[in-house]
């Protein structure tokens, strides 16, 4: 909180000498050379003038810590379908992905800015890229030694992504991509991202590992089983290059370049791991969580009978889930049966729908609010129309109206009420008169 | 729903009723604004305005043929004589403000010549701004319409741009619409800070339009004019200089503040050519009940009888209510009064801020089909929303200033048949003082709209908004104050830093997010229904939540109690069921106020003969002016009887404080000469509280602002109408000076305080004249506050007191 008194005195002061005070000496141009050598870098010719560009490689026959074989491993597990499948729907055109090299033309991408906000008063400052070439991984990190420099930065970017015809983000599609965008138009130049193929891994990553990871850093840990040591602090990286800035000495950057190299690594790591999983199917896994993740990648890329059998081996995997299970093999069951049930009934197979929406509401616990709804909308109109069997339609409708909460829903649960018990009140009148269902019927009424 | 009446019918159940509210019939009234002569004193004053016939001009030479057709396929074939003026200024590339009363056709003003430069321009773009987005929508399908008639010439996009705009769709409004609407929160924090997505926009902006201008006054308009600085800042940026359209309603200052919210030269329009027709204007005060104490029936009681009289006769009414307590209570008076009439309670229905938009679309709809009989809101319907015109408008309690209340008048009254607008007293001073001296109002002057756009918080607010959008240059100016010097403090504080020669911002957080430009913040508690589903049914905004959410609180939305069983205050949320109670409650507030720095000093003698006395002791009080420190914490609540008004109960609450750095005025007496008064100890302490509340009306009134922009604290104690007597000591001794603060309610304070030192002698005199004029025996509601509130002398006490300061 600024001491607004301090400042009403700096103004006094600042009106009585009636000059404007030079507060501030005057930066000294930056030497560019000595800044990209500073950070273990040099300076590369860009379509605009030099610009420091940081190069970096792991992994090769050795084998490199942290990521061992993992890296190895990743490198020949990327494939074409497996990138179709993460990349979801809504992309038009053919995949550009080549099924003979699907790594060529993918680069992986991570900015290190100045805020979160995305707002014309941030910049990047670190526009790092990666990509496979045999087993080694490369990172090539373009670096901004000023603000003024920011267009040579963009133009080399540019000219980098030229080759390219995919990006790999974690969490690009909400935050770098956008981010990039709006600096190259800050600076009235032409942006090249939106011609690029764009493969978000932070959904894929939740579906497949959990949303309890969290971000690269929780998967890092509970996906590679690796730590880092001495890493910098997402929340510390703005102040870092403000430091710089003020300071003149880009050595605390080096920090924040290391940090955004291990991301590009994780991140090239985890999609060969995601591709493998789908590749391998249903069967790659004993996890249900990872059953059910599978089926929906598949799901969104249009392979229904392959996401089918992901959610029956979710569901086989968790037959043992009771009321006293662990939470989330219960929910894990849950979503399954729900999602298995949607599938059926897509694909017209009534009565296999009706079993699994039976099974979701036997489950013991209440499920989710949206799961139990449907279930028990649809078992209530599978039993009147398909079963033709009023009582126990009535008896689904009775609890789908304790679990509706829209007005224009319960409308509807009450019609079929209403319907239903007035067929059973003239079934009953027929064989001894009037009889209780009225009284229901009034009260809900 | 019953048959809605025909423009006679309407004319003839009108007249019936004024024919019973006014002793003396308006027939009587001859001459057209002649004051009528009344029995007693229940109506004050009783004026007929007559109506007036539309004065016509051609349309400028500049507006394009085609837009002509299309306008002219509406019914407009020749503008009023403002619109022709207005647009006129605006094709010659000059700013202009207009002042336009309901109902004149404002559109026109600024849709007239923005259309027709684009039909000739087609990259042309323009921005429409309005203080809700209520109002965006409103004006939006105006629009639609007059584009769809262009469709065939121009194919012309107007698109609203707030919060309400799904993401998916914002794309698509930054790169095609020709027209944005929006509103100035979101000016601030969603465009601004993203301008280079908008750089189509800036570069092509060829109009701004300001709608509504006259809302743009004290903290409110004070950011606009910092947010219209960035605007053009930026426009300057892409290599364009806006012409800002600007239409206000009657203010005594329209130019002056036009010119200080744009920082440009601007050409008022003032005379009006909108025809109007037959105004009744009635000054209510509710007649005394109890002449010792000075107590008046109940305005709010009062109200509820005069709305009733019109109902019943199926006439379309508006009431307006001072307070969201009080617009509660009378929809809850109302609906019980109208239950057996046509349409029921249901055609009544309350009307405010925090009620979630789609209640409020329904009771616009409502409204405007007729289903709707009558409406009680607080000034949220003051502004422009189309609610069509209504029959009578009747304020409960005079609206605090001349110019909101004609134009909540306006809400009644088409172009062509009668209306009413009634105003009923409440027992508050300014309220008596208006209804006694009627010409105040009729005659007088509406109120200056001030606006301190070089507020230090809000300019140090904006400038660092202002940096983060472009960097500023070693040489560029903001506003008057010196720019330069307030960027080396806010490098200090390292928020900027000089690098590459010019002022960059060098911070990691989002600056607009840390500016709320109204007291409606995004920080707002929901009110969550927990009986059944949870269901939201409100939002309260951050300053007034405590207030009104408390644990126990009754919480009031169209006159449905609930009942608060949960305040998270942390999580912006209170839980609340619905309950049937017959009482509502009311928060007791105290504020406790430190000076932090004295800026200047006017002392008042004790000795009123003009002998030379003894200077050490000679100085009975002090007037001063200075920065202040306000704390004010909600410490308990009373419950109140529905109809009686009684008090029923209390209760205890611990709730957080709220504190603020702001500029106040404060008497201070000097503890020698209170206790040289002869009077017992609890009867001094009653006057200087009595005083108090007699120098905050006047304060009110000599400043002509809103209620709600000063405080008032005593003792470090907050006197609000609340338990004055009943109030605990606080650490506040009876040692120190006892001293009455007249506080900004605005961090760093918006411009009242030193006006007021200013007028120090006069606010005394005043305050002398009203209590020692009140006919009242020991205090009442007019003076000094009503006497089971304060003590038995506090009225003596406080006489002695002005006397000894005279």
């Amino acid at each position: 909180m600024t001491d607004l008194s301090r400042l009403r005195d700096v103004l006094r002061g600042a009106k009585r000498s009636g000059a404007t005070p030079m507060l501030a000496p005057q930066t000294p141009s930056v030497d560019l050379e000595a800044f990209a050598a500073v950070l273990g870098g040099a300076l590369e010719d860009g379509p605009s003038g030099p610009c420091p560009v940081v190069r970096w490689w792991c992994g090769g026959d050795a084998g490199d810590a942290p990521y061992g074989d993992q890296l190895g491993a990743a490198s020949s597990t990327i494939s074409a379908a497996g990138l179709r499948a993460l990349c979801g729907s809504g992309h038009e055109g053919e995949p550009p992905w080549s099924d003979s090299d699907p790594r060529s033309g993918l680069l992986f991408f991570d900015l290190e800015t100045t805020g979160l906000s995305g707002g014309s008063g941030t910049v990047a400052f670190v526009v790092g890229f990666g990509c496979f070439v045999g087993s080694r991984f490369h990172v090539w990190q373009f670096v901004l030694p000023s603000f003024a420099t920011e267009r040579r930065l963009l133009a080399a970017v540019t000219a980098a992504v030229s080759r390219a015809h995919t990006l790999v983000t974690f969490n690009g599609k909400s935050f770098d991509v956008p981010f990039m965008e709006m600096r190259w138009l800050y600076q009235r130049l032409e942006t090249p991202l939106p011609a690029l193929r764009h493969v978000d891994l932070l959904h894929p990553a939740r579906r497949l590992w959990g949303p309890e990871t969290g971000g690269l850093g929780g998967l890092e840990h509970r996906v590679l089983g690796f730590r880092r040591d001495d890493d910098v602090p997402g929340f510390e990286i703005p102040a870092r290059y403000f430091d710089y800035l003020r300071s003149g000495n880009p050595r605390p950057l080096r920090g924040v370049l290391a940090h955004n190299q291990l991301d590009l690594v994780s991140l090239g790591v985890l999609t060969g791991m995601a591709c493998d999983l789908v590749d391998r199917g249903a069967l790659a896994t004993g996890s249900a969580r990872q059953s059910l993740g599978l089926g929906r990648l598949y799901a969104r890329g249009g392979r229904e009978a392959e996401a089918l059998g992901c959610y029956e081996r979710a569901v086989a995997l968790t037959s043992g889930a009771r009321r006293t299970s662990k939470v989330d093999a219960v929910a894990v069951r849950a979503e399954a049966l729900y999602r298995l049930a949607l599938a059926c009934r897509r694909q017209r197979r009534h009565s296999d729908a009706a079993r699994y929406w039976q099974t979701l509401i036997d489950l013991g616990r209440r499920p989710t609010g949206v799961f139990e709804r449907e279930a028990l909308r649809a078992l209530a109109v599978h039993h009147e129309h398909r079963l033709k069997d009023p009582e126990g339609a009535l008896t689904f409708a009775r609890r789908a109206y304790t679990v509706e909460y829209t007005a224009g829903r319960r409308r509807e649960v009450q019609r079929r009420l209403t319907r239903l018990e007035r067929r059973l009140a003239n079934e009953t009148n027929d064989a001894s008169g009037p009889g209780g269902p009225l009284a229901l019927q009034c009260s809900l009424d | 729903m019953a048959p809605l009446l025909s423009e006679g019918q309407r004319d003839a159940a009108l007249q019936a009723v004024l024919d019973d509210l006014a002793p003396v019939g308006p027939a009587d009234a001859s001459s057209g604004s002649a004051l009528v002569p009344v029995d007693g004193d229940l109506v004050t004053a009783w004026r007929r305005l007559p109506a007036e016939s539309a004065q016509f001009a051609d349309f400028p030479d500049g507006i394009d043929e085609r837009l002509r057709a299309a306008l002219a396929a509406g019914g407009i074939t020749r503008p009023y004589t403002h619109q022709a003026d207005a647009m006129g200024h605006v094709l010659a590339g000059r700013h202009v403000v207009t002042i336009t009363p309901t109902a004149s056709g404002k559109t026109l003003c600024y849709n007239g010549p923005v259309l027709s430069r684009m039909l000739q321009d087609h990259s042309t773009r323009a921005l429409y701004l309005f203080p809700t987005k209520a109002l965006a929508q409103d004006q939006l399908s105006e629009l639609l319409t007059l584009t769809a008639r262009l469709e065939e010439h121009a194919s012309i996009g107007a698109h609203t741009y707030d919060g309400d705009t799904p993401q998916d769709a914002r794309r698509a409004v930054r790169g095609r619409a020709h027209l944005v609407l929006t509103n100035p929160d979101m000016l601030h924090s969603g465009i601004l800070p993203h301008h280079p997505r908008w750089a189509k926009l800036f570069e092509n902006l060829r109009y701004v339009v300001i709608d509504e201008l006259h809302a743009y006054r004290g903290v409110f308009g004070s950011h606009l004019a910092n947010i219209l600085r960035r605007l053009r800042r930026v426009c300057a940026h892409y290599g364009s200089a806006p012409v800002f359209i600007c239409s206000s309603a009657t203010i005594a200052n329209p130019k002056e503040l036009a010119e200080g919210l744009t920082g440009e030269a601007v050409e008022l329009v003032a005379r009006n050519g909108a025809p109007r027709g037959e105004k009744i204007f009635a000054l209510v005060n509710p007649p005394v009940v109890n002449p010792q104490l000075g107590i008046r029936r109940s305005y709010v009681a009062e109200t509820r009888r005069v709305a009733t009289m019109f109902l019943k006769r199926r006439l379309q009414v508006i009431v307006f209510a001072q307070s969201r307590l009080v617009t509660e209570v009378l929809t809850t008076y109302l609906k019980d009064a109208c239950r057996r009439l046509p349409g029921g309670a249901e055609a009544i229905r309350g009307y405010r801020g925090g009620y979630l938009p789609i209640r409020r679309r329904d009771i616009e709809r409502g409204l405007r089909a007729g289903t709707v009989s009558g409406v009680v809101s607080t000034s949220a319907l003051e502004l422009g929303i189309d609610i069509g015109a209504l029959d009578v408008c009747i304020m409960a309690g005079y609206p605090g200033t001349v110019a909101a209340t004609w134009q909540r008048a306006g809400r009644a009254g088409r172009r062509s048949t009668r209306s009413a607008a009634i105003m009923v007293a409440s027992s508050g001073p300014i309220d008596q003082f208006i209804v006694q001296h009627p010409d105040y109002f009729f005659e007088g002057s509406p109120e200056h709209a001030l606006i301190n756009p070089d507020n230090l918080q809000i300019l140090l607010d904006h400038i660092k908004c202002a940096a983060f959008e472009l960097p500023f240059a070693p040489d560029e100016q903001f506003g008057q104050e010196d720019v330069q010097a307030v960027l080396g403090l806010l490098r200090e504080e390292g928020f900027v830093d000089l690098v590459d020669n010019s002022w960059h911002w060098m911070h990691e957080s989002y600056p607009a997010d840390a500016v709320s430009l109204r007291s409606v913040s995004s920080d707002n508690f929901v009110v969550v229904d927990v009986s059944d589903e949870t269901t939201i049914i409100g939002e309260v905004d951050f300053s007034a939540a405590t207030s009104t959410l408390y644990e126990q609180a009754i919480y009031l939305i169209e006159g449905k109690q609930y009942q608060v069983d949960r305040l998270e205050f942390d999580r912006r949320k209170a839980y609340v069921r619905p309950v049937d109670s017959d009482y509502y409650t009311d928060a007791i507030t105290y504020t406790k106020v430190t000076v932090l720095e004295e800026f200047d000093r006017l002392h008042a003698r004790r000795d009123a003969s003009g002998a030379v006395a003894d200077l050490e002791d000679a100085d009975a009080a002090a007037g001063c002016h200075g920065e202040v420190h306000v704390v004010s914490r909600v410490v308990g609540f009373k419950k109140i009887k529905f109809y009686t008004n009684e008090n029923v109960g209390s209760g205890e609450l611990d709730l957080p404080e709220q504190e603020m750095h702001t500029t106040a005025y404060w008497l201070q007496l000097s503890r020698g000469f209170v206790d040289s008064l002869p009077f017992a100890g609890d009867d001094r302490r009653d006057g200087i509280v009595g005083l108090g509340f007699a120098l905050r009306q006047v304060a009110q009134l000599l400043l002509m602002c809103d209620r709600h922009d000063i405080g008032f604290a005593i003792y470090g104690e907050e006197a609000r109408q609340a338990p004055m007597r009943a109030s605990p000591s606080t650490s506040t001794a009876e040692e120190e000076e006892p001293t009455i603060f007249i506080y900004d309610k605005y961090p760093g304070g918006i411009g009242f305080s030193e006006p007021l030192f200013g007028l120090h002698h006069r606010l005394l005199a005043d305050t002398r004249a009203l209590i020692e004029r009140c006919p009242c025996e020991s205090g009442c509601p007019a003076c000094v506050g009503p006497v089971g509130q304060t003590g038995p002398r506090a009225k003596a006490v406080a006489l002695a007191l002005l006397l000894g300061l005279a």
